[in-house]
């Protein structure tokens, strides 16, 4: 990270360090959150910050904690507004929540298939669960918060979990899952039974995870059109 | 990069020499008693490393940095936007030019 300007969003102040050593000049875009404040303004702020570096003529890298592009919006607004003006602008593929989630608990996404959804929308567009295939449910800690306060955890899990149960029974067993963010230290792995999950006292950075409940049935037709009975 | 000697010791600068040096941290993933007992760390800070309870060390590192609770919560709290924000965004932008 030898950019003219280091900007970051960590979540840890181990990354900010990490970073800090690498750039001494490297500044945290933290400084945009406000209790209170609607994330919308707050995402555009840091977008704001770093596009405005770029039109200062500087050589700008923005690094933010897990994958970049994913759950990230400021990072593709930057690099939209960027591009948009003809300048170059470069996303850099990192590793996310999920990517840890897939290897700690040793679940293959291409084995039954993978649903990812924030936790949040999940629920306000009513979205349709295949119970066939897996799904992960991101920050089920912020349910319904808009903005900077102490999320609502109990109240937005225990309407996740009311949900859920319309899909699945109440003994299938889920998981409140996060990666370690440090060198050492093991993952928050917390298997449950859904019927549990209203009560739970997730980790702030937790993700949900929901196995499979039932194979998928193959379609007999679709199976010999694509010639996988010879 | 090592730990700073003559200050109050942090797990910050114990964890990012690990994440810096890739011996030690194979060393430490072999025998962490032995990592640790080679630094200027307290038998408090070891023994919360030794848990190997990321939200013990969270915790940890939290109190030692002098961060508000509320910190980690304001980081946590996403950084995505629903399909309505994002078109209040673009509507926004639109105003703009």
């Amino acid at each position: 990270m030898h950019a003219e300007v280091a900007l970051y969003l960590a979540t840890d102040p181990l990354a900010g360090e990490w970073l800090r050593g690498i750039n001494p000049a490297a500044r945290s875009l933290a400084r945009h959150y406000e209790r209170g404040k609607p994330r919308l303004e707050t995402y555009e702020a840091m977008a704001d910050e770093i596009v405005g570096e770029v039109e200062r003529g500087l050589e700008v890298c923005a690094a933010f904690y897990g994958h970049p592009a994913v759950f990230v919006h400021p990072s593709h607004a930057a690099v939209a507004r960027v591009r948009a003006q003809g300048l170059p602008a470069v996303m850099l593929p990192a590793v996310s929540a999920e990517d840890c989630l897939f290897a700690d608990l040793c679940f293959d996404p291409g084995a039954a298939g993978c649903q990812s959804y924030e936790a949040t929308d999940f629920l306000v567009h009513r979205r349709r669960i295949d119970v066939t295939a897996a799904l992960v449910l991101w920050q089920v800690t912020a349910i319904g918060v808009a903005t900077y306060e102490p999320p609502p955890a109990a109240a937005g899990l225990r309407v996740l979990a009311e949900t859920l149960l319309d899909s699945y029974p109440a003994g299938h067993e889920v998981t409140l899952y996060e990666a370690s963010p440090f060198p050492i230290g093991s993952p928050v792995i917390e298997r449950l039974p859904l019927g549990a999950l209203a009560e739970a006292i997730p980790t702030p950075l937790a993700t949900l995870y929901v196995p499979p409940l039932r194979e998928p049935t193959p379609d007999a037709a679709m199976v010999e059109r694509l010639g996988l009975t010879r | 990069m090592t730990e700073p000697s003559g200050t109050q010791p942090r797990i910050v600068d114990f964890l990012r020499s690990l994440a810096e040096d890739n011996e030690r941290l194979r060393a430490y993933n072999r025998d962490p008693e032995r990592v640790l007992a080679q630094s200027n760390l307290t038998a408090e800070q070891r023994q919360i490393l030794l848990s190997d309870d990321i939200v013990r060390i969270r915790d940890a590192i939290r109190r030692e940095e002098d961060i508000p609770d509320q910190y980690f919560i304001l980081v946590v709290v996403g950084l995505t936007l629903s399909p309505t924000e994002k078109k209040l965004v673009r509507l926004l932008r639109r105003l703009r030019l």
